[in-house]
């Protein structure tokens, strides 16, 4: 009696679900799959790609895979990502940007001249596609998502990093 | 081409589809069975169901009529009228590329379902063209929501744990917003 009532309950609940969705989910996508849609996320936003690894570890992964981002720049003819600002190694302190960076849009942000600043005080010569632009000759190191090193003066230098991770596991080893 | 050789093409639920060779062998797997000889009573498609390969078969024909309409004008001053396929009435005096990319917009305008359908059976059949429309239209869908709506569009459990989701969030808070 009391297992029809909870029995019912759970019922319910699973109508109640069922009529939200409207549909069952669809099969899940095999990995090769996965890695033929990511390719074709556009790479005039990072954050599209940073929001895919976020989904499950199988886009992660995907989306970590050296011969993934080798495939995705020869795919787009550019890097997705000019860099990654480490602030564990160039910023003490937690960087604020201002809005127009903080949500890059190509259209919103493409050659504006707003100001990215951290709490450090460094400020860059504004945004290029949503992402900060540095200005000639700044000593902050970017980490090259692609190639493992640090961009310093323009130039590759190898990556030496703490122990701590960088965000979201873009640096693979 | 006098009269376009036909093949059939028999779906996992036992459907039969009579279409021409041009428009089956947009599918390389198909054509590599043509070519293996593997034709008669039927090419059977044990991974593809019927609403499916008829879906997949309504672009092989609009594409492979086009092809034959835009060869046909090259190569001289003939009407396209050999393609023998029915969605290929107003083939003439049209500018086929546009026409094509129209046609190709509304073809993936479809339920997430029958769009996963469609991208599983272009991967098995492997029409390259289609699989490419189909990823583009997915990767389209994924641009510019959040995890959380993605998983949710494409019914994909979340595997993180919430230690490992909050972190990440903490430190790419830029990118959810």
């Amino acid at each position: 009696m009391i297992a029809n009532q909870y029995g019912g309950v759970f019922v319910n609940i699973r109508i109640a679900i069922q009529g939200r969705t409207m549909a069952p989910p669809p099969p899940e996508l095999m990995p090769e799959l996965v890695g033929e849609i990511l390719l074709r996320l556009p790479p005039d936003e990072p954050a599209n790609l940073l929001r895919a690894a976020l989904v499950c570890k199988p886009w992660l992964r995907t989306l970590c895979d050296p011969a993934f981002r080798r495939r995705y720049g020869a795919f787009h003819r550019t890097p997705p990502l000019l860099g990654l600002l480490h602030r564990l190694m160039a910023i003490p302190g937690d960087p604020t940007l201002t809005a127009a960076a903080r949500a890059p849009s190509t259209a919103a942000t493409a050659a504006s001249s707003s100001t990215w600043r951290t709490g450090a005080g460094i400020s860059s010569s504004g945004t290029r596609h949503g992402r900060p632009a540095a200005p000639a000759g700044a000593r902050h190191p970017v980490v090259h998502p692609l190639r493992r090193g640090v961009l310093r003066g323009g130039r590759l230098r190898p990556l030496r990093l703490p122990r701590r991770p960088l965000p979201i596991g873009l640096h693979r080893h | 081409m006098a009269s376009p050789a036909m093949v059939t093409l028999i779906s996992s639920d036992d459907a039969r589809f009579e279409v021409t060779e041009a428009a089956a062998t947009m599918s390389q797997t198909i054509r590599h069975m043509i070519e293996d000889g593997c034709t008669d009573g039927g090419i059977p498609l044990p991974n593809v169901p019927a609403r499916t390969l008829a879906k997949v078969l309504e672009y092989c024909n609009k594409h492979a009529a086009a092809t034959a309409a835009e060869s046909s004008a090259a190569g001289g001053a003939a009407a396209g009228s050999d393609s023998g396929s029915s969605s290929s009435a107003d083939s003439a005096g049209k500018d086929d590329g546009v026409d094509l990319a129209s046609f190709d917009k509304a073809f993936v305008e479809v339920d997430t379902d029958t769009l996963y359908d469609l991208l599983l059976a272009a991967n098995y059949l492997d029409v390259k063209t289609l699989l490419d429309l189909c990823c583009q239209k997915v990767a389209d869908m994924i641009r510019g929501k959040t995890p959380e709506q993605i998983r949710q569009t494409f019914g994909i459990k979340n595997d993180f744990s919430p230690e490992e989701e909050e972190k990440i969030r903490k430190e790419n808070q830029w990118a959810f917003e």
